[in-house]
């Protein structure tokens, strides 16, 4: 009989070093859901230690949420003893004793005792699992957006990079031509052509590598107060006499990347005076709390408007509303001012009547963090 | 009007439409170089074109010269707008691009355009694109819109 004790003291010990040496967080409860046994590694994680685990319920390790749910799925796992993993297809928590959550697996297993049945719990902690398969879906996400954005480049390249290059052959065919023929009348005004030509691609070529490089050059975290830099861009801009800024009273003074704010700023003020269709006109920058987490800018002008059917192709890379032989613009202000918000999580939008003045809306984050594009290199 | 007193045909009208100044002068002096006297309306976008067609400013029979890449309105949306329209859907088009977008093709043929002409080659193609025209509205019989008579 004593050496049946033994003996069982003997089993009991293995068991508790075998538990004790698993690479898992292990915690053993009985029917009632008390906690009879734990390891090292459940002490680690879940910031308990042993004593403080022994004899309480195992709801002190869930997240409140999930505790009066426990107590049916523990039933039914009594009911039907066999190994498993817990609550497949749905995400686990453990709830950490500073009150923190993160995600876990649990493996149950019966284990037979002399007190009876119990369940003895294989948990494990895979925050760094789910933070590494978010990482992923996010460059993926990154990368897609990235391939769209080239095949738009390629489609645009090969027609409006081209075609400032097709305007210059022809024109020197024209000189060409009639200077043979003695007519050098014509010849100033080819000329002025093709200096046109010359200063659209370039134009082109700037704007386009403005564009790839928005959301890369974002300089430092630097205090802006934006009622002063709103109007130090606007000068800086050398816009026509005529135009002036009004800013909102309270433009949020706040610490940002000031490098693509005053890039946004500055596409937009001189977007706004560029197609105003007066000689004189008032630009006004508003804002206001749009959630706990952005502002909502607003830059409003009261130039010719634009209207509803044109508002979501104002965005889009390289299109302009008004032949380039009258309104020279490569088109890419708006489409560049989209993707650096956009970067930071923002979002534009735009209200225009197309009678008269037109709103260009941009949310910018409170509080940015520098970010490190992956897969943006066009 | 040597080429009238050679060949019994009704003069044929030209509509561009194309935002781009050095096309539109390039077809000008295409026409010129051939000794064509056709008229020819020029138009910045869809929306100006389809506004000229149907104030009937481009007396028929015509035959309109369509680039793509334009603002406002573009080229596949004038199409779509030309063939919704009852009494300019029959129009004669020649689409002249640079884009060599398969979509663009096979979107401009489902409008039923005649022709789809890559103007890639710079000079040389408008005179082509010119002659063949000529050769083509010397032969082909087009719609007089009677509707509007």
């Amino acid at each position: 009989m004593s050496s049946n004790t033994s003996d069982m003291k003997q089993t009991d010990d293995r068991f508790r070093q075998v538990v004790e040496a698993a690479p898992n967080a292990m915690v053993m409860v009985g029917k009632s859901g008390i906690i009879e046994m734990v390891n090292t590694q459940a002490e680690i994680i879940f910031g308990y230690r042993r004593d403080e685990l022994l004899g309480q319920s195992i709801d002190c390790l869930l997240p409140e949420r999930f505790r009066h749910q426990h107590p049916h799925h523990r039933d039914s796992f009594f009911s039907d003893l066999r190994p498993r993993a817990m609550g497949i297809g749905r995400d686990l928590f453990g709830r950490h004793k500073d009150g923190s959550e993160f995600p876990v697996e649990v493996g149950l297993n019966p284990i037979e005792t002399e007190d009876g049945i119990k369940v003895l719990s294989a948990i494990t902690d895979i925050s760094a699992r789910v933070k590494a398969n978010q990482k992923l879906a996010e460059h993926h996400e990154e990368l897609e957006r990235s391939n769209k954005e080239l095949a738009t480049f390629a489609y645009v390249a090969s027609h409006d990079l081209k075609s400032p290059l097709r305007g210059i052959f022809q024109i020197s065919q024209w000189i060409e031509e009639d200077l043979g023929n003695g007519d050098i009348l014509s010849i100033p005004s080819h000329m002025n052509l093709l200096r046109g030509r010359l200063r659209r691609m370039e134009l082109l070529l700037d704007d386009l590598l403005a564009y790839s490089r928005a959301g890369r050059m974002e300089g430092g975290l630097s205090q802006i107060d934006l009622g002063v830099l709103a109007h130090d861009i606007f000068d800086m801009q050398a816009l026509p006499e005529g135009f002036t800024l009004v800013t909102a009273e309270n433009l949020p003074t706040f610490t940002t990347l000031a490098t693509p704010l005053e890039q946004v700023l500055r596409n937009l003020f001189t977007n706004a005076v560029k197609h105003h269709d007066q000689l004189t006109g008032r630009i006004k920058l508003d804002w206001q709390l749009k959630n706990k987490d952005y502002y909502e800018f607003s830059v409003t002008d009261d130039g010719p408007g634009i209207p509803p059917e044109y508002h979501e192709r104002v965005f889009v890379m390289f299109q302009t509303l008004r032949p380039r032989d009258e309104v020279e613009g490569s088109g890419m202000g708006l489409a560049l001012v989209k993707k650096i918000v956009e970067t930071y999580g923002g979002k534009t939008s735009i209200t225009s009547d197309g009678i008269r003045g037109t709103s260009i809306l941009f949310t910018w984050p409170l509080n940015i963090k520098g970010r490190t594009p992956i897969a943006n290199s066009i | 009007m040597q080429t009238q007193s050679r060949h019994n045909y009704k003069e044929v009208t030209l509509l561009v439409v194309d935002d781009d100044d050095i096309d539109a002068i390039a077809l000008e002096r295409a026409l010129r170089k051939l000794r064509l006297l056709n008229t020819l309306h020029r138009a910045r976008d869809g929306l100006e074109a389809l506004t000229l067609l149907r104030s009937g400013v481009i007396s028929p029979p015509y035959i309109i010269l369509l680039d793509l890449n334009m603002p406002r309105m573009n080229g596949l949306e004038f199409l779509e707008a030309l063939r919704a329209d009852p009494i300019l859907t029959h129009a004669v088009v020649f689409v002249l691009t640079t884009s060599k977008s398969d979509e663009d093709l096979v979107a401009a043929y489902r409008k039923h355009v005649a022709g789809y002409v890559f103007k890639q080659h710079m000079d040389r193609d408008f005179l082509e694109v010119i002659g063949l025209i000529e050769h083509y509205w010397r032969i082909v019989e087009l719609p007089v819109n009677k509707e509007m008579s």
